[in-house]
């Protein structure tokens, strides 16, 4: 039976390496063909209806770049995140680079880290959105910046569960597996709308302003937030869970995190 | 004083298949190269040199330290260069982004020193006019070169090489030749190969390994050595030879226990190697 060795020291013991090695895997991510062709496309797509309309009334841009933000970024992050994450383990190249001195988990932790880089991009649409949203008369599906909130919190959570993805699940198209499995999440959380705690444990959703739901309304943004971040953290654990060292720290992490998402996903109901 | 690399009663299954069954070598400063055929265990031993693989049974000593150890096996991976047999590449990178990429792996993080490190590496191989290229658009040989500049990265004490000449045309194997002959007169290398010819050209000591043992372990020439008086030159295949093949002058080289008279001839490190592993080695080598 092969047995690899482990990699050899503790994961916050890196020094600068992590931060640097993050910063790196950011870069990658950024720069990801699929990153990048997908936000070309929504660009394009959503360019074009809004100039459709006329002149770009504040509504139609704030509408385009909520559905961005929360119905695209997230799926193109989880996509490049994943082909990042496992793109040694596609090349063949795990033999070679677990031979470094940072090993796979710490490499885990800094594509986790670095998905920081596209947080920081949702981070900034969320805040042109919020700009355009208050330049002027209050829109009527105007949002706070609990709501916003959600924007860049699904585009890490989505990034997170695409290691945890590309660790976990290592053959070809799982990925594609998650995302359905994710998108149906969401499309069973729509078609039970009647049901608040369907609706609000969803992974995305858009903001109760654009829905007449009565479920969608009345709940606390802030918990949502809260929930989401909880189950941000819980995928990068799983993700680390996937190597020996650790395993017990991340373990007990991962039970806090769980009571945690089931108390914000409590708090956050109408 | 400790050799560098040292190697005791390593034992290694996968599954019922025996890959190691008490493997002992040292090796020290210069290049050391590991001969035998496929299957005798040579990139098992190679991947337990990287600390990439633990042995079942057995201790390695390795930049005299133990790669059991958490710590040590850490202070070792920082001295330590590794070129597998198969290596891998985002293939989507640009040589130099590829090598900068596993520089930081190697905690090379200040970004003016590690540039100009990977820029050192590129240039010791004869990759700097290409460096700027995607992976996926080089040449096999030139993802081969890659491979070994990873390797060189922070000018590590031990550098593993898993057969770093297969595949290469004989222009690109000369020059490996050299870069592996340089980085072996300031440092420890261990290096597998099937080319008796590469062993005899660059390396200081050799390991024969057959059936995950190591059959021989001394210098090129004390393996020559026991070959003396066991080669000879015929007109005809001997019966009495263990291996006979004709040469391009038309004579047929005939290699184990020599009649009265034959007309001897100087063996070389290929006749050695052949009297040594046998059979087995002359269906690999044909």
């Amino acid at each position: 039976m092969t047995t690899q060795l482990a990699p050899a020291t503790s994961l916050l013991h890196r020094g600068r390496t992590l931060p640097t090695l993050a910063m790196a895997e950011a870069a990658r991510i950024l720069r990801h063909p699929v990153y990048l062709l997908l936000l070309a496309y929504f660009l394009l797509i959503g360019g074009v209806e809004t100039a459709q309309l006329g002149p770009p009334p504040r509504a139609a841009v704030a509408e385009m770049l909520t559905y961005l933000g929360v119905m695209f970024v997230g799926p193109a992050t989880f996509f490049a995140a994943n082909l990042v994450a496992s793109s040694a383990r596609r090349a063949r190249a795990e033999s070679q680079l677990d031979a470094a001195p940072t090993g796979a988990q710490a490499r885990t932790l800094a594509t986790c880290l670095g998905l920081l880089g596209p947080t920081a991009v949702a981070t900034v649409l969320a805040v042109v959105l919020w700009v355009v949203e208050h330049a002027g008369p209050d829109l009527p599906q105007a949002q706070a910046p609990a709501e916003l909130a959600v924007i860049p919190l699904c585009t890490l959570g989505g990034g997170l569960v695409g290691v945890a993805a590309a660790r976990w699940l290592p053959w070809p198209g799982a990925p594609m597996l998650v995302m359905f499995v994710l998108i149906a999440w969401v499309v069973f959380s729509i078609v039970n709308r009647g049901h608040p705690w369907w609706t609000w444990s969803a992974p995305w959703s858009l903001s109760p302003a654009f829905h007449d739901s009565a479920a969608l309304r009345g709940g606390s943004q802030v918990w949502h937030a809260a929930y989401l971040a909880s189950l941000c953290l819980l995928a990068s654990t799983a993700a680390l869970l996937r190597f020996r060292p650790h395993r017990r720290v991340l373990l007990a992490l991962g039970a806090v995190l769980v009571v945690s998402a089931l108390v914000a996903a409590w708090a956050q109901l109408p | 004083m400790a050799e560098p690399v040292e190697v005791f009663h390593v034992r290694k299954t996968f599954r019922r298949t025996v890959a190691l069954a008490g493997a002992d070598f040292t090796a020290g400063r210069g290049v050391t190269g590991l001969l035998g055929p496929n299957g005798a265990g040579k990139t098992t031993l190679l991947r337990m040199l990287a600390t990439v693989l633990a042995p079942a049974s057995g201790r390695l000593r390795l930049l005299g330290l133990d790669p059991a150890m958490p710590a040590e096996r850490l202070a070792i991976r920082r001295r330590l260069g590794y070129l597998p047999q198969e290596p891998g590449f985002h293939r989507g990178m640009t040589v130099f982004e590829f090598v900068d990429y596993v520089a930081i792996l190697k905690e090379l993080t200040d970004r003016r020193a590690r540039h100009a490190e990977v820029r050192r590496v590129l240039n010791e191989v004869g990759l700097a006019p290409v460096s700027g290229k995607r992976i996926r658009a080089v040449s096999g040989g030139m993802r081969r070169r890659v491979a070994l500049a990873q390797a060189l990265l922070g000018e590590p004490e031990l550098v593993i090489l898993d057969e770093p000449t297969a595949g290469l045309d004989p222009e690109l194997r000369l020059r490996f030749r050299e870069i592996v002959s340089r980085i072996g007169e300031e440092r420890t290398v261990v290096l597998s190969t099937h080319q008796t010819e590469d062993v005899a050209a660059v390396c200081q000591r050799v390991v024969v390994l057959h059936h995950g043992r190591s059959l021989f372990a001394g210098t090129p020439a004390a393996l020559i050595e026991q070959a003396a008086g066991r080669v000879w030159l015929d007109a005809e295949r001997s019966p009495t030879a263990q291996l006979a093949w004709r040469n391009g002058d038309g004579l047929v080289r005939n290699i184990g226990g020599a009649p009265a008279g034959a007309e001897l001839a100087a063996p070389t490190l290929e006749d050695a190697y052949l009297l040594l592993v046998g059979d087995r080695a002359m269906a690999v080598t044909a």
